[in-house]
């Protein structure tokens, strides 16, 4: 059991809004280091949502250097989660705070509501799934790649909060992403979960019900 | 000094709006809109909302925020004090939090 886990794609700070890292398939687990990551900079996280907060600058030479702590969590900024790089630099700053291995950080791996930036610009429904199937694909592919980078040699899996009739991307379509990015199994938890949830932008947010789909990937 | 209005909201969503969803068939809002009369405050809401592909199929209450203490529990679901503070302090509509109708049913 690992004591760790990584977030992708995190909005508000918020304890409603951020993404629960403790569900795993059938049950819970406690976390003890929980790297969470954001896709905007600081600078554009910050603005989104009225953070006020310093951040540190860790000593890696990376090329994404801000991080901070909040709430006792790092989180990274600037992950794009379908860029392995991104991935791998966020897990070093994580596993030199944390002072743990990127085994226990990359163990669970949670996403909730991936969404492309471009939705609103496409009328055609078939087309925006599409486009977040492969956004789904594309992050499990950069997974596996910085999973092989950090040469882990256990099963990983891929926690993904999504409605299974979202719309934006049914459970079928989900499914067939992950699998399609590498993963060996797709599992959702036969659990109901209701969660807050926020858009890109970071200006609405719902509360919507949601499914747990975990993906498996083998090394 | 504009009059803050609550207006509670059904609304139905296109899948291409950015609104996070779970394929329920309407969400509720309860958004905080400063304007002069209630009738501007809800063409204005109307309008922001459509702007997200997000359509305004009933208003079910509009009313002045000094009306009531916004505390209830629904409150805290759709975060109408949070929205009231900010939209006081930015002048601009605060939408708050939608909720879906599947979450309505726990």
């Amino acid at each position: 059991m690992s004591k760790g886990a990584m977030t992708l794609a995190e909005g508000s700070q918020a304890e409603k809004y951020k993404t629960d890292a403790t569900l795993i398939l059938n049950g819970t687990e406690e976390r003890q280091y929980t790297l969470r990551t954001a896709f905007d900079s600081l600078s554009v996280w910050k603005a989104k949502y009225a953070v006020g907060m310093s951040p540190f600058y860790p000593s890696l030479k990376t090329t994404i250097k801000e991080a901070a702590l909040v709430d006792n969590d790092i989180w990274v900024f600037g992950v794009d989660g379908t860029n392995p790089q991104h991935i791998i630099e966020a897990v070093n700053i994580a596993t030199t705070f944390y002072q743990v291995t990127a085994r226990e950080i990359l163990s669970n791996i949670y996403i909730k509501n991936l969404n492309t930036e471009d939705e609103p610009k496409y009328d055609d429904l078939d087309f925006i799934v599409r486009l977040n199937k492969d956004l789904y694909r594309s992050t499990t592919e950069a997974i596996r790649e910085a999973c092989r980078h950090f040469g882990i040699n256990h099963n990983i899996n891929i926690h993904v909060y999504s409605a299974n009739i979202n719309q934006k991307i049914p459970q079928k379509e989900l499914h067939e992403a992950l699998k399609s990015g590498g993963a060996s199994s797709v599992q959702t938890d036969p659990r109901g979960f209701t969660f807050k949830s926020g858009n890109n932008l970071g200006n609405k947010s719902a509360r919507i019900k949601t499914n747990m789909h975990v993906a498996r990937l083998e090394f | 000094m504009p009059t803050f209005w609550i207006i509670d909201t059904k609304v139905q969503v296109l899948p291409k709006s950015s609104l996070p969803q779970d394929g329920s068939n309407y969400y509720f809002g309860r958004s905080v809109v400063p304007e002069d009369s209630k009738e501007e405050a809800i063409a204005k809401l109307t309008a922001a909302l459509e702007e997200d592909f997000m359509t305004v199929v009933e208003v079910t209450s509009a009313v002045d925020h000094e009306s009531k203490i916004w505390d209830s529990k629904e409150d805290e679901d759709f975060e109408t004090n949070e929205s009231l503070e900010k939209s006081k302090l930015t002048g601009n509509i605060e939408l708050g939090c939608f909720i879906s109708e599947l979450s309505l049913e726990g």
